[in-house]
């Protein structure tokens, strides 16, 4: 008996926090390591997961093809290239904003609960009808967030919604498990307070924290290339996205990638000497 | 400052209660705080509307005042609510 396969909302609320990045990261590592794992591209009109997942010319239906009953599932589902268990449903191109109603949505899921272990749902930013779509049938909710104060209230306000909004709210079940993903840490701007440290972002927003992703420029290399930054194994951002995946999957794993550069003290003497007063 | 705290200050040892991380931290306590205060069970938009309500009937009875400065705050704690407002009514306007 096939195990119920498990729906993940990657939201965020503020837009430009890595929902995307961390839609595809998670996706592949999940497939990775032997999930059988579709992704899913919840924005209405402005597709960006094709791009990120490399397969861009690939498209030629997408969700609401489906819905609208002109595609059927098969044919819009675009199979990576480099994963076999990793499968993407891309956005559609329309303006129509309700273009996701609630019953082609449900539709589209159950169908691919039939087929897959895991459906990670890229939420676009806002809380309009792209967003609702996207966490209205969540399982699981990843908060992804910038250590910066916007980010912060916009992630509060987006668990509000989750907590009300969702499926799972608005019929008494066990609620939404909520994760929180911080994106973009610089441990070095932390220690030197110009940025919100993990545990100040955990206290405020209380919820449990499933990974912590140091900016890195491989993020963006790889968005250049179309290949989900989890394939880089080099990548600092790719470790800390597996090791979330991990945690993801119930794993307990230490935190890596929090800590300043340790430096000594004549060194941060030169360093003083030489950068600018903030 | 002394010249001692700006060498430490420069060499980011020193944890200074102005940092801007915890001037953010301090905001945001108060915002989410207040947010999980003020959550009725109607939207912010009533709350919104109730407030422009309150200023209708203040320029009512004060129609020369300014209430561009008022500050109107809906909370609620547990099964009550309290209202509370601030504002400045003008001299002319005091009838003693």
């Amino acid at each position: 008996m096939k195990k119920e396969a498990q729906v993940i909302v990657v939201t965020s609320g503020k837009g430009g926090v890595g929902k995307t990045t961390t839609s595809a990261s998670i996706a592949s590592c999940l497939a990775l390591m032997g999930q059988k794992t579709v992704v899913i591209d919840f924005d209405v009109g402005l597709r960006n997961l094709d791009l990120v997942m490399g397969c861009e010319r690939r498209v030629v239906y997408d969700i609401v093809h489906v819905i609208h009953g002109e595609a059927h599932l098969n044919q819009a589902l675009i199979r990576d290239k480099r994963c076999e268990n990793l499968y993407i449903l891309p956005a559609s191109q329309t303006k129509d904003k309700d273009a996701l109603a609630k019953e082609g949505v449900k539709k589209i899921i159950d169908e691919l609960k039939s087929r897959f272990d895991y459906i990670v749902c890229d939420s676009p930013a806002g809380i309009e009808n792209g967003a609702m779509s996207a966490l209205y049938f969540a399982d699981i909710a990843i908060v992804v967030t910038n250590p910066e104060i916007s980010s912060v209230r916009d992630s509060d306000r987006i668990l509000g919604l989750l907590a009300s909004k969702s499926f799972r709210a608005e019929n008494d079940l066990a609620p939404v498990k909520e994760h929180l993903l911080i994106t973009r840490y610089h441990p070095d701007r932390v220690q030197r307070g110009e940025m919100l440290s993990m545990e100040d972002v955990v206290s405020i927003l209380s919820i449990p924290l499933v990974g912590i992703i140091p900016e890195s420029e491989s993020v963006l290399k790889a968005s250049n290339q179309g290949l989900p930054v989890s394939f880089d194994n080099e990548s600092i951002a790719a470790q800390a996205y597996y090791d979330a995946t991990r945690r993801l999957l119930g794993e307990e794993v230490p935190f890596r990638f929090t800590e300043a550069k340790k430096t000594g003290f004549f060194s941060r003497i030169m360093d003083a000497l030489t950068t600018e007063t903030a | 400052m002394k010249l001692y705290d700006i060498i430490l200050k420069k060499l980011g040892m020193s944890s200074d209660a102005s940092a801007s991380a915890n001037v953010a931290r301090d905001r945001l306590q108060i915002i989410v705080a207040h947010h999980k205060n003020n959550t009725f069970p109607e939207n912010d938009q009533t709350v919104t509307k109730i407030k422009q309500d309150i200023l209708k009937v203040l320029s009512k009875y004060y129609p020369s005042a300014d209430f561009s400065n008022v500050n109107i705050q809906l909370e609620k704690d547990g099964e009550q609510a309290m209202l509370q407002i601030d504002l400045t009514i003008p001299e002319s306007e005091v009838v003693t």
